[in-house]
């Protein structure tokens, strides 16, 4: 039932409602239909769902220097437009772990160009055979 | 020995380029109890081997360090991602990790690397012996044969024991469940079944495959070491999932097992697959349905409980000439409770099979062993693939030991009985008595021949009856000595000749002769 009403309290806030506004009508109607013990796991299911969405519209790029940032972003450039996506849409983010290279995370897809994933490759290979 | 390896990294690397790899992913949101939940995957396939990314954010020394990975496996596909089972330790996962799609179906190494190996229901060797070179990969999940490329069961599976060689006789292709309550032998038939396939000619030989489900890691390390002491775990592979297992392994190990034995079956070799046992991975599987919360049917199983155990014996084939004739036999095992043959997954099982061997607590406990009830033990393809001979000396022998069965009970009015009926019962004892045998020592079929033959011209008539295993295993012997070349004919051509049946007529002469003693108990 919570996830129901945290879905529709998404679509009205999605749809141009002031988000005050429409938590405020949401109280209302829980208050008429005695459901004003579900405020706080639609709470939760709100979060959940917004967590979510972050998680198919966030596109993060990692590198492995900051120095390095720029020029990974023109080299993914193609890669992001492929996800469907701008580069301004891209946040970016350093992980030295990465050694060089870049990763780029977002919209369900992973895109790995880092060294340490390619000597990662390289050493499973050498190690297989 | 040292440069070489050098020489060989320079070329790995010399000739490596690097890929850019472009994955699918989702997001751990739930994990318990070996299942995780996931966010995202929307392209991802049922049966798909998911990789958990456990490396994000450690250096690349850390993650050489452990470079073993975790793959989980999508068994529900929902409305916003999906459910999968973590094959491995799922301690190791956790909440928003991310989970990378592989595209691929879960599938396990299969080859002639793996004869006299331990592997467990992923296929990875547990034996220490190292890992496998040059192996090709099976699936797991395949569809079974069609009926445009089968062939009829006609080749016998001689599994060494006089009772199941002579009235519920099995043959190469054939599916037949091995049902009975705990400790009444189940195992021991399956393995000595697997013994007894070195008297095979090599060329001729099934390659057998041992999945043990759910069993004591003690009970299957005895099991490798009889099969090494008995020089049969050469064409022997030991697929293990044991208790310890998670109920995921355990589930997937008769898929693993079966894949691997297609392999064979596919290259025209005879395969011998033993699940030991169903009822275990059914209760592995109802755990996991439960907790990928999909509706619990009758007994709390999921309702495709049956296709479970159907799509997985439907594997068992002999396949047509065209695809090169080999084929799958499948021997699973069945625990009944307290001898009810009616309970969910054993009436299940038995409508799927071929036919069952039912093993009875308390002809096991009279110290009848193997404790077959022949009664209500059937085989409805074996009889077209068993051979002449033995056809010719086991023709009446169910029969026999059905009308001993109903007498049975007027034993303990021996005195009042007429002359036919004591007759008939003393006959039937005897026949109990031949077809006794003790474990780990199956019998080459033209000796099962010989004895039989002998007991059907009342060759044991004369003998006390807590005397006939002892004369028969001495008769057998004997036989050895003198008659090679009588049961080496039996054995080549299958056929029980007049020729044949006159040299045992004066091998029983023989043999009584020189043991005269034996054979005073009227």
């Amino acid at each position: 039932m919570e996830k129901a009403y945290a879905a529709a309290l998404w679509h009205t806030v999605e749809k141009g409602t002031d988000p005050k506004e429409a938590v405020e009508r949401l109280c209302t109607m829980l208050e008429r239909r005695g459901h004003q013990a579900l405020l706080a796991k639609i709470g939760r299911a709100f979060e959940a769902l917004a967590r979510q969405s972050a998680r198919h519209t966030k596109v993060e790029l990692v590198v492995a220097r900051e120095s390095d940032a720029q020029r990974m972003l023109d080299e993914a450039g193609k890669k992001i437009e492929e996800m469907g996506a701008t580069k301004k849409d891209v946040v970016t983010r350093v992980d030295e772990t990465l050694i060089g290279g870049w990763r780029l995370e977002g919209r369900g897809r992973l895109i790995d160009a880092s060294y340490k994933n390619g000597l990662m490759a390289l050493y499973e290979r050498i190690i297989r055979t | 020995m040292e440069s070489a390896i050098v020489e060989k990294v320079i070329r790995e690397i010399e000739n490596y380029t690097i890929k850019t790899n472009s994955h699918e992913i989702g997001r751990v949101t739930a994990v318990g109890d070996g299942v995780v939940a996931i966010d995202g995957l929307s392209k991802a396939v049922m049966s798909e081997v998911i990789l958990f990314e456990e490396g994000a954010g450690d250096s690349l020394a850390d993650s050489m360090k452990d470079h073993s990975r975790l793959y989980g496996l999508i068994l529900n596909l929902e409305e916003d991602g999906a459910r999968a089972t973590i094959l491995g330790d799922s301690s190791r996962v956790c909440e928003g990790m991310t989970v990378r799609s592989t595209g691929k179906i879960l599938s396990v190494p299969s080859g002639d690397e793996l004869l006299g190996r331990v592997v467990n229901a992923l296929g990875e060797p547990i034996d220490g012996r190292g890992a496998f070179v040059k192996t090709t990969m099976m699936p797991v999940e395949r569809e079974a044969y069609g009926v445009m490329h089968r062939k009829s069961v006609t080749t016998p599976l001689a599994t060494g024991i006089k009772a199941i060689d002579a009235m519920i006789p099995v043959g190469r292709g054939q599916r037949e469940l091995i049902i009975g309550d705990r400790s009444t032998g189940k195992t021991t038939i399956a393995i000595d079944t697997i013994i007894n396939q070195k008297h095979e000619p090599a060329e001729k030989r099934p390659i057998c495959i041992y999945v043990a489900i759910g069993q004591k890691e003690s009970k299957t390390a005895r099991i490798v070491a009889q099969l090494k002491a008995e020089n049969a775990l050469d064409y022997t592979i030991i697929v293990d999932a044991p208790a310890s297992a998670p109920a995921a392994l355990q589930f997937l190990a008769p898929f693993a097992g079966v894949a691997i034995g297609e392999y064979f079956m596919d290259r025209g070799r005879d395969v011998l697959i033993v699940y030991d046992d169903l009822s275990k991975q059914a209760v592995a599987y109802r755990e996991l349905s439960l907790l990928l919360r999909r509706p619990p049917g009758r007994e709390a199983y999921p309702g495709d409980i049956f296709y479970l155990h159907s799509r997985l014996l439907e594997r068992a084939a002999r396949l047509s000439d065209a695809k090169g004739g080999g084929s799958i036999t499948a021997l699973p095992i069945i625990e009944t409770q307290d001898g009810d043959v009616s309970a969910y997954i054993p009436t299940n099982v038995i409508s799927i099979t071929d036919g069952q061997i039912f093993l009875d607590a308390s002809l096991f406990n009279k110290g009848v062993r193997p404790a077959i009830d022949v009664g209500i033990s059937v085989s409805r393809v074996g009889s077209s693939a068993q051979t002449k001979a033995m056809k010719a000396v086991a023709g009446s022998l169910k029969l026999e030991l059905a009308q001993f069965r109903e007498l049975e009970a007027f034993m303990q009015f021996a005195q009042d009985l007429d002359k036919a009926t004591a007759d008939r019962i003393a006959s039937g004892q005897r026949m109990v008595e031949v077809l006794k045998q003790k474990n780990g020592a199956p019998i080459p079929m033209e000796k099962q021949v010989a004895v039989l033959f002998a007991a059907g011209q009342k060759f044991f008539a004369d003998v006390s009856v807590s005397q006939v295993t002892s004369v028969e295993a001495r008769f057998a012997e004997f036989l050895d000595d003198g008659y090679e070349a009588t049961l080496l004919e039996i054995k080549k051509t299958g056929v029980l000749s007049d020729d044949s049946k006159k040299a045992l007529h004066k091998a029983m002469e023989e043999f009584r002769a020189g043991h005269g003693e034996l054979f005073a108990s009227t």
